[in-house]
């Protein structure tokens, strides 16, 4: 590689991290307990678990479960339904100001099989929820969501920078050499050079993936002004179902339309996710990765009918996958175990990135100069070898 | 030395053998988690766990 070209990949790698370090290390730090999200909402009661009992799964009536829950919020309305494959013994159900509210007013888990309530989830308070908004959108809405997506679009350019750069400056040194006995800036590169290389995959595909992520609003806006406009034309004329609608039954034909799936969750008609005239339910495969697709069924609400059932396309398909990847939990209690260590690998290399832009715009001594050469990190150095 | 003469061929130099193989480990851990359950969820975790082992170890050794 030419000196000119090292010294253009060292810009791009020193600009894109610099910009983007303060908030990736908040993504990080606020990452680490967002993995354990599920466990330590257990461990502090805020999720129940269903009683021991030797019943059955999900013999209470789903219309009954869905009555209850609105005679507890009469104000309220019911936006969905959902099922979890790991907890087979419950129903959540999720009640806003009304079907389309942006914002949920209560989520309340349920016994499948007693259709006793079991619990009411404390929704917008408590450390993690504001770990999770920190995480989410730092309470700035969509523009906040957006912008830490350009931050993740940073962090390929600094990855994919960071590798290029990897070769010429590792020429002189073994794999994973870490000089301690050298100069305190040596030994921050070497760590630097040996933990961003390890571990270069998993961050690009957790950086990558959570860019996609941060798109979840326009993509699904996109399906929705597209895929399921299509599939639910043809009833904008039609008056709206009433009142008392059978979500039982409305599930009933999406199981039949779908066989060999389980229920995602269901929408209630006039919710974002379905229309005004259907029900609709979200499937989901029985093979680890089909779980983590969904295929819509439109239910009609008046006749229990399905309308229409079809697949996502592709950008809505990428989005799914690309939840998984990002959040690590669709590989037990170990995976999330390594996805925390290699979190916290990320910290170090983007502390030490920070360290090393520091230390290098300090004033040099002597015998700081000297380290910085002994770093094998600095361009000019590595374009004088490259001369000679 | 990787280079004595001339500019540096780091792949064919071996500087990035032991990255790819880290990648590859990392790429077979994530995907295997991914599309099975039970013991492919043991086996992507211990993939994906090794460059995090190897970092550890490397910079736990003496240097050179």
């Amino acid at each position: 590689m030419s000196p000119r070209a090292v010294r253009a990949w060292s810009f791009v790698h020193k600009w894109t991290s610099l910009i983007a370090t303060v908030f990736l290390l908040m993504l990080c730090i606020t990452g680490l307990p967002l993995i354990f999200y599920h466990e330590i909402d257990h461990w502090r009661g805020a999720s129940v678990e269903p009683p021991e009992l030797d019943r059955a799964p999900r013999n209470a009536s789903l219309d009954a479960i869905v009555a209850d829950a609105r005679a507890r919020r009469p104000g309220d309305a019911v936006q969905y339904v959902a099922a979890d494959p790991d907890e087979p013994d419950v129903w959540y159900v999720g009640l806003g100001d009304t079907v389309d509210a942006p914002e949920l007013t209560a989520y309340y888990t349920y016994d499948a099989r007693t259709g006793e309530l079991l619990g009411e989830y404390p929704l917008n308070e408590g450390l993690m929820y504001v770990l999770y908004r920190l995480h989410y959108d730092m309470y700035a809405g969509l523009p906040g969501t957006l912008f830490l997506g350009l931050m993740g679009l940073m962090l390929v350019a600094s990855l994919v920078s960071g590798v290029v750069l990897y070769g010429p400056f590792m020429t002189k040194l073994p794999f994973g050499t870490v000089r301690r006995d050298r100069s305190s800036r040596a030994h921050w590169l070497d760590l630097h050079n040996l933990l961003g290389i390890a571990t270069v995959v998993w961050v690009l595909v957790v950086g990558a993936t959570g860019v996609v992520n941060t798109l979840a609003i326009p993509i699904f806006g996109q399906w929705q002004a597209t895929e399921l406009a299509a599939m639910t034309a043809g009833f904008e004329g039609e008056p709206p179902p009433a009142d008392e609608v059978s979500v039982e039954r409305a599930l009933a034909a999406a199981y039949e339309a779908a066989p060999g799936t389980t229920l995602s969750f269901i929408a209630f008609p006039g919710n974002e996710y379905a229309s005004p005239h259907h029900f609709a339910a979200f499937m989901q495969g029985a093979t680890p990765l089909e779980s983590r697709l969904l295929e819509p069924v439109l239910i009609d609400a008046r006749t229990n009918e399905v309308t229409a059932k079809g697949t996502m396309p592709w950008y809505v398909t990428a989005l799914l996958l690309s939840q998984p990847l990002h959040f690590g939990d669709y590989g037990g209690l170990w995976l999330k175990i390594v996805w925390a260590v290699l979190d916290v690998i990320a910290i170090v290399v983007l502390a030490s990135g920070l360290v090393l832009w520091v230390g290098k715009r300090q004033p040099a001594s002597g015998r700081a100069k000297r380290a910085a050469l002994d770093a094998s990190g600095d361009a000019r150095a590595l374009a004088f070898r490259e001369r000679s | 030395m990787a280079i004595i003469r001339g500019r540096p061929r780091p792949l064919r130099d071996g500087t990035w053998a032991a990255p790819i193989l880290l990648g590859a480990a990392s790429a077979l851990g994530l995907t295997i988690a991914l599309v099975a359950d039970g013991l492919g969820d043991v086996v992507g975790a211990i993939a994906l766990g090794i460059p995090a082992l190897v970092a550890a170890w490397c910079t736990r050794r003496p240097p050179p």
